[in-house]
């Protein structure tokens, strides 16, 4: 047997080397990392059903692969109908998102000044973030007012936004919360908010319509709210179809038109539809006639009237639209009471020549002598065009005829006996609408587009003329392109006229809204669950404070966002504002989504306290005081409605734990809400601790996806129509009770593991499932958009005043007070060569921005090797024959400067964009340069933005459309004599996939290679 | 200047501070937004040295938000760093002056350390604890500034607001007043409506210019009250 | 035989309190605690490895500077030196030995799923309370500490087969998982770090390491001698 035993020399070596850590104090205190278990083999695989949030858009169905606590991968899940397997190359970087090194893990605080390349970020607890944060806050608002803060975010860790508007309103109790749905899909729904109903600018994409229209999006490559291999599959599968862009898309490519706009048309070719549609007799008659306010009197010369209306509160809706109130009673043939019902809208008859009402009144809204009920004539729809997992039929109310028959007038001039005995002229709303269309000939559109009439005509004809008599052929899928030119209000409506004028509001394929079901939105504006809280909203005296809602009134109408570029002009201490914001919350990297993004960091900069939710230090951490880590998507337990029409409702399951200290964006506003005084749950524990047997976000979750309960209630009671058959029967297989309210989160993740995506027509089918909900009373949703459904609303129409699809906004004249600006119409974009003539002649291009990255979604993913190998940096699309007058080749550094700016990307070469057009990349920035502002001045768009031009309506900034001038980047123009831009310390940035920091995982003295690593060199 | 930072960058500054304090000063104060009057106060209070514990208590007070980022530590780091303050090290017996914070060289350190009988260990003694004190250069720096001239000059720039201001002023010197009050009492006056000015334009402006200063509510200073005093406000009290 | 069990004990003894100090000073920023320690230890600075040394050195050289902001100092360093503030992968000395030895230099890699299968088939876990992975190298350190702990257990009941192949096991450890990615760490960590304090940790942990495989080396190859 063998001895152990020393020599003398290994005895001293190793007495020479101890530490002598005894002390007074005594040794070490050991820590314990470990703890002795059982003799194991390893887990196994565990294989789990998710969804992914690489974009945040696009609930795409996920399989997630875990073993030993780790994710060792993802992909698309099979099953998933709405998504149909895909799983993009961002998706597929998740796992270098999550164990990216750089993460952030811990709360950190700085003790450098704000801009120092070095911050000097030192871990704090969680219990001291919160305190500094919720201190510094209060102390802000206490000192200067609630609407010293803000919040801005985009789109959040688990989907759509953070809960920053519910950390805005509920804990800082400030209106100001800046947001990029400003400027990304706000303008929509804004639009279809005022016109029909917030969020049904959204098409239903996946009914793989026969004709399938892209407008000013190419979502084939990524994100938006269906993207990806669907939309493929629907451009492909279609009959015909049409691409609505400026520049050739990947997709696009393949369409059968390509209408290739001048950049901030696309109203004027909205218009021009609206032309052939009405020359071409397209239009849906009975549609526009009984569920617009088409047939509606204005009444230029009198006093605007109305009456109280809701959004996300209150307000007082004024309108020269006839009403009962506005007239002499004299000119009806019934009995006025009192002083007449503001809620009549009067209608001239064509068939009886007289005049009739449509009595707007949500508790009682019907036409003159009508009994109106739901709609239950209909059939069942035609999902054939769909894949096999896709065909949820659902059933199509008809268009249900005037009962008793009119037929409201829609062309004509009446005179109208005034109230106060004036007569004046009034005109059918309809009637100013043809003569402003009539205006908009393909030849005329041609003109302002630069689209040839012909494809104009053919186009719109293809598109308007049905296939089906009873339907129309399919919306429009259109996107931000039509959003980001100072003219975005009208540029959406005049596309919804279009939609409406076919009556494609709510049919299969046609503009339907986000999908509703069991839930509203996840995690994004999310309010504490508590009721309690809403008493901490910002006060009427304080929300009339919000940043913007001076010059965009509509702002405080819509009730989300303030204006982000107002806010940053108070931010910056411009003398001119009312007030200055001193603090408050950011995203990641948001100062360059709207706004000029170096005015905005210089904003950032003049604040006293500011705090960010992150993964990474990315640009807009420079300049906050506090960072706190957040989870991945892969660490959080969400639930995913889909914010677009596919009727999808998918779960992400948390299969992590997140590292370090890391929490979900939900769980810290949760905490948050404490050190706030702000009761996150109502009842005796307002703020429960995570333990082992409490966990407050699934506590959260419950109450968010509480309606899951009822619903399974519903269906084991058998009321009608509580789910489709197949559906109700798996549920009635699964349950004998319904799911108590602690347990709901727990049983949906198990029975989405066995069901996968659950399509909402399935769920409700009176709802969802249903199209045309306006005729069954179930499209009555004001306020917010995607709240859970409610069952047997009961409210023909819409929400808006009139109840009707507005095409002539009540909304607008109430706040805007001029009635020229109610019907949608079209301006010239604000920068763009027409309108902005005198700047082009120094600045001869026209720039535009935001295409669709495959492997980066806006500014996220930058630091992901894969990611940035395969696009390493911005790619400035030029066409050719612009390249030669500019002497660019392929490759070359160009600078881009507009009066505003000037930055640095590479020329593309592209033939499918025009001559006197760029398209720049947005949002770029790089993480290898170790700078506060992580170098996004030397590439970002948003650098040449203009911040004075913003949609007259809601305040978007033009963050396309305007002029430049370009010139190749040289050792003479450019900085450290170097055209590839560089840091502050002159490093260069990443140019190429074989640059060795995207390679080498050894920098530093020692030349220690990669295959021989256990050699040490010198 | 970190003690135990054994990179150049120090000296480098050293050599250049004479002439860089106001405008590294300056420079610190634009990147710790909201903290120049709690800056000053610190440079203020340490015109004759002060222990760390006496310059930590006068921080502390003054700082209005009860969790700061930036501890009383970090303040001084930073005021040194831009040489408004430095640290005195105890007088050794030999150096007839007070030192500057470069520590001696880690050899000499042993030297002197070096006491054990086993001559393979060493073992470490702390020096003990200096005090702080502002530099010269920090001093002229905030007393070059003239509250009253800059107030001054707002009422000129701001001159359709001057009613406003000097109300205000005489409004907080009657007694404290919350934000909410403030802003309502500006409101009271039509100028402020078209363009709208709430009460956080006043606010600001005059805290900027020391007319104003916030300890759980607002109050008019003593350059406030001697502001009112020398425009013989009508009906000024102070 | 026996005269050897108390030169051993003592032998093991130094390197477990080695390394428990080392696992302690990378698993988190020196607090007051610690300091007090670091303040009473004596450090040695002849032990013929010249990095160790030098290190040793370095280090009381800046615990004798203890000021007012030496702890402050120290949790900036720890930030800068471990975390970083950047985000290109190599922002920081990524105490991870996945980081190191992975291709992609990401978390959680090959080196993690190896040392975990070790910590396996040792009896023991990370607890709940880790929330990393389980190749940092505070874990790795303690890991030895915890073998030399059972080592020392063995050597009270004089179970010398047990004991040898609890040596040939950290030797092994220390060769695969520390010595193969450790040098690099130490080469990033005086890259970042601006204290004295992190620089030393950096050349005590590279010599030690080097220290404690000859001492492994020399008592295995004793036994192998005798065989």
């Amino acid at each position: 047997m063998n001895e152990i035993s020393l020599t003398r020399r290994t005895f001293l070596k190793s007495a020479a080397a101890a530490l002598a850590i005894a002390g007074a104090s005594g040794a070490l205190v050991p820590t314990k990392s470990f703890a002795e278990v059982p003799p194991q083999s390893d887990d196994g695989v565990t294989k789990v059903r998710s969804c992914c949030r690489a974009c945040g858009k696009t609930e795409c169905g996920v399989w997630v692969y875990v073993k030993d606590g780790k994710v060792i991968r993802t992909e698309g899940d099979e099953t998933a109908f709405n998504s149909m397997g895909n799983h993009c190359s961002k998706g597929q970087a998740s796992i270098q998102a999550a164990y990216h090194p750089d993460r952030i893990k811990y709360p950190m605080k700085r003790t450098n000044p704000k801009g120092a390349a070095d911050p000097g970020w030192v871990r704090i607890s969680w219990d001291e973030a919160y305190q500094t944060i919720a201190d510094n806050i209060m102390a802000l608002r206490a000192k200067y007012g609630a609407e010293t803060l803000f919040t801005w975010c985009g789109t959040g860790r688990q989907w759509c936004m953070q809960s920053d508007a519910g950390m805005a309103f509920q804990l800082f109790s400030t209106p100001n919360v800046i947001a990029a749905y400003q400027v990304c899909k706000g303008p929509r729904h804004f639009a279809s908010g005022m016109d029909i109903s917030r969020s049904w600018s959204w098409s239903e994409v996946i009914n793989h319509s026969s004709v399938y229209l892209n407008w000013a999006t190419a979502p084939e490559i990524s994100n938006y709210d269906d993207s990806s291999r669907l939309v493929v599959d629907c451009a492909t599968k279609a009959d015909t179809f049409i691409s609505v862009d400026p520049r050739m898309a990947n997709l696009g490519k393949e369409s059968d038109f390509w209408l290739n706009l001048r950049p901030g048309t696309d109203a004027a070719l909205a218009l021009a539809w609206c032309n052939v549609i009405y020359k071409n007799k397209l239009w849906d008659d009975l549609y526009v006639k009984r569920w617009t306010n088409a047939p509606f009197i204005l009444v230029k010369d009198m006093q605007p009237t109305g009456y109280q209306c809701m959004s996300n509160h209150p307000f007082e809706m004024k309108s020269r639209l006839l009403t009962e109130v506005d007239i002499d009673p004299s000119m009806v043939d019934w009995q006025i009471e009192g002083e007449g019902n503001p809620y009549r809208y009067l209608v001239w008859d064509t068939l009886k020549k007289r005049w009739t009402y449509w009595q707007a009144d949500p508790t009682d809204a019907h036409w003159e002598g009508e009994n109106w009920t739901p709609q239950t004539k209909g059939k069942k729809q035609d999902s054939s065009r769909m894949m096999p997992n896709q065909r949820f039929d659902g059933w199509i109310a008809d268009l249900s005829p005037f009962n008793p028959e009119i037929d409201p007038a829609l062309t004509g001039e009446f005179d109208i006996k005034l109230k106060n005995g004036k007569t004046v002229k009034g005109r059918v709303v309809w009637d100013i609408w043809v003569e402003q269309i009539s205006k908009y000939t393909p030849e005329y559109a041609s003109e302002i587009t630069g689209i040839d009439p012909k494809v104009i005509e053919n186009s719109a004809l293809t598109w308007a003329t049905r296939k089906d008599p009873d339907l129309p052929n399919g919306g429009i899928y259109y996107g931000l392109g039509v959003e980001h030119a100072g003219n975005s209000t009208q540029n959406c409506r005049a596309i919804l006229a279009a939609c409406g004028m076919v009556g494609a509001i709510d049919t299969p394929g046609g503009q339907r809204g986000a999908t509703q079901g069991w839930a509203g939105q996840s995690g994004p504006t999310s309010m504490l669950p508590s009721m309690a809280s809403f008493a901490f909203m910002p006060t009427p005296e304080v929300s009339a404070k919000m940043a913007g809602v001076d010059k965009f009134p509509l702002l405080g109408w819509y009730g989300v966002w303030c204006d982000a570029e107002t806010a940053m002009s108070y931010a910056h201490q411009e003398p001119e504002s009312p007030y200055f914001i001193h603090g408050g919350m950011i995203g990641s990297g948001d100062h360059m989504n709207m706004g000029n993004a170096n005015y905005n960091w210089e904003a950032l900069s003049m604040l006293d306290f500011l705090f960010e939710t992150n993964l990474w230090h990315s640009p807009s951490s420079g300049m906050a005081d506090i960072l706190l880590p957040v989870a991945h998507w892969t660490e959080v337990d969400a639930h995913r409605i889909a914010q677009g029409a596919s009727g999808g409702f998918l779960l992400c399951c948390k299969v992590v734990e997140p590292p370090g200290e890391c929490k979900s964006d939900p769980l810290l506003f949760l905490e948050l809400s404490e050190y706030f005084g702000v009761p996150a749950f109502d009842g005796p524990v307002p703020w429960p601790k995570k333990s082992e047997t409490v966990d407050p976000e699934i506590l959260s979750l419950n109450i968010e996806c509480g309606q899951y309960a009822t619903w399974v209630a519903e269906v084991l009671d058998d009321i009608p129509n509580a789910a489709s058959p197949k559906l109700a029967d798996w549920i009635k297989s699964r349950y004998k009770k319904p799911p108590a309210p602690d347990e709901v989160w727990e049983c949906m993740v198990r029975d989405y593991q066995e069901h996968g995506a659950w399509s909402m027509k399935e769920a409700y089918p009176a709802d969802w499932g249903t199209y045309r909900r306006f005729e069954t009373g179930q499209a009555y949703y004001p306020g917010m958009h995607q709240v859970p459904v409610q069952r047997s609303i009961g409210i023909p129409g819409f929400p808006t005043p009139t109840m009707k699809q507005e095409l002539y906004s009540t909304i607008i004249e109430t706040f805007h007070g001029d009635p020229d600006l109610c019907l949608p119409h079209y301006t010239e974009p604000v920068h763009g060569p027409v309108a902005d003539a005198e700047r082009y002649k120094e600045y001869p291009l026209q720039a535009i921005t935001g295409r669709r990255i495959p492997v980066y979604f806006h500014s996220e993913h930058r630091q992901l090797p894969w990611c940035r190998e395969l696009w390493p940096v911005p790619r400035m699309e030029i066409n050719p024959a612009d390249a030669q007058k500019y002497n660019l080749v392929q490759g070359d550094w160009v600078w881009i400067e507009s009066e505003w700016g000037k930055i640095r990307q590479t020329a593309d070469l592209y033939y499918g964009i025009k001559p006197g057009t760029i398209n720049l990349e947005h949002q770029w920035w790089y993480p290898e340069l170790a700078q506060a502002d992580k170098g996004f001045s030397l590439s970002c768009c948003n650098c040449l933005v203009d911040t004075k031009v913003q949609d007259k309506y809601n305040g978007s900034s033009v963050v396309r459309t305007y002029p430049v001038k370009i010139y190749k980047a040289t050792p003479e123009n450019s900085p450290f004599n170097n055209p590839v831009p560089c840091g502050d310390d002159g490093t260069e940035i990443i140019t190429s996939s074989t640059d060795s920091r995207l390679k080498d995982w050894l920098i530093g003295g020692r030349g220690v290679q990669p295959d021989k690593f256990n050699e040490i060199g010198d | 200047m970190d003690l135990n930072d054994s990179s150049d960058d120090s000296i480098t500054l050293e050599q250049e501070s004479e002439l860089l304090v106001s405008e590294r000063l300056a420079a610190l104060v634009v990147g710790l937004p909201g903290q120049k009057e709690i800056l000053y106060g610190i440079i203020d209070f340490c015109r004759t040295p002060q222990s760390p514990t006496s310059v930590d208590q006068k921080t502390l007070e003054m700082q209005t938000v009860k969790k700061s980022v930036y501890s009383p530590v970090v303040l001084r780091k930073l005021l040194e760093e831009s040489g408004a303050l430095m640290y005195l090290q105890p007088a050794e017996p030999q150096a007839a002056e007070p030192q500057l914070t470069v520590p001696p060289p880690a050899e000499s350190q042993e030297a002197e350390a070096c006491n054990d009988d086993d001559p393979d260990y060493l073992t470490v003694t702390i020096r003990p604890e200096g005090q702080w004190v502002a530099t010269d250069e920090g001093l002229s720096a905030i007393d070059s500034a003239d509250p009253f001239a800059e107030l001054k000059q707002l009422l000129v720039v701001e001159a359709n607001y001057r009613d406003v201001f000097l109300d205000l002023l005489q409004y907080c010197a009657k007694e404290s007043r919350s934000q909410k009050e403030l802003d309502a009492f500006v409101q009271e006056n039509p100028v402020t409506h078209k363009p709208r000015r709430y009460g956080g334009y006043f606010i600001d402006r005059l805290e900027a210019h020391k007319a104003i200063v916030w300890k759980d509510n607002w109050s008019t200073t003593e350059i406030g009250k001697e502001f009112l005093a020398r425009n013989s406000y009508a009906g000024a009290q102070v | 035989m026996s005269e050897y069990y108390i030169e051993i004990i003592d032998v093991m003894q130094g390197r477990m309190a080695t390394y428990r100090f080392l696992s302690r000073l990378y698993r988190k920023e020196v607090d007051q605690e610690l300091l007090d320690q670091l303040i009473a230890m004596r450090y040695p600075v002849k032990s013929g490895n010249a990095e160790m040394d030098a290190g040793y050195r370095m280090m009381h050289g800046y615990i004798c500077s203890t000021w007012e902001r030496t702890l402050t100092d120290l949790a900036i360093d720890f930030a800068r030196v471990f975390l970083g503030h950047g985000i290109n992968a190599h922002s920081a000395a990524y105490p991870f030995e996945s980081v190191h030895t992975s291709a992609k230099r990401l978390l959680m890699n090959d080196a993690r799923d190896e040392v975990l299968a070790i910590y396996r088939a040792n009896g023991i876990e990370k607890t709940n309370a880790w929330r990393e992975g389980e190749d940092h190298i505070a874990l790795e350190l303690e890991f030895i500490s915890l073998l030399i702990e059972r080592t020392l257990e063995l050597l009270q009941v004089k179970d010398e087969e047990q004991v040898f192949s609890l040596l040939r096991t950290q030797l092994n450890f220390l060769d695969n998982h520390l010595l193969n990615w450790v040098p690099m760490l130490v080469i990033e960590m005086q890259k970042f770090a601006k204290t004295d304090f992190y620089r030393a940790l950096a050349l005590i942990t590279s010599g030690y390491l080097t220290v404690d495989r000859e001492i492994l080396e020399d008592i295995l190859a004793v036994a192998k001698l005798e065989d």
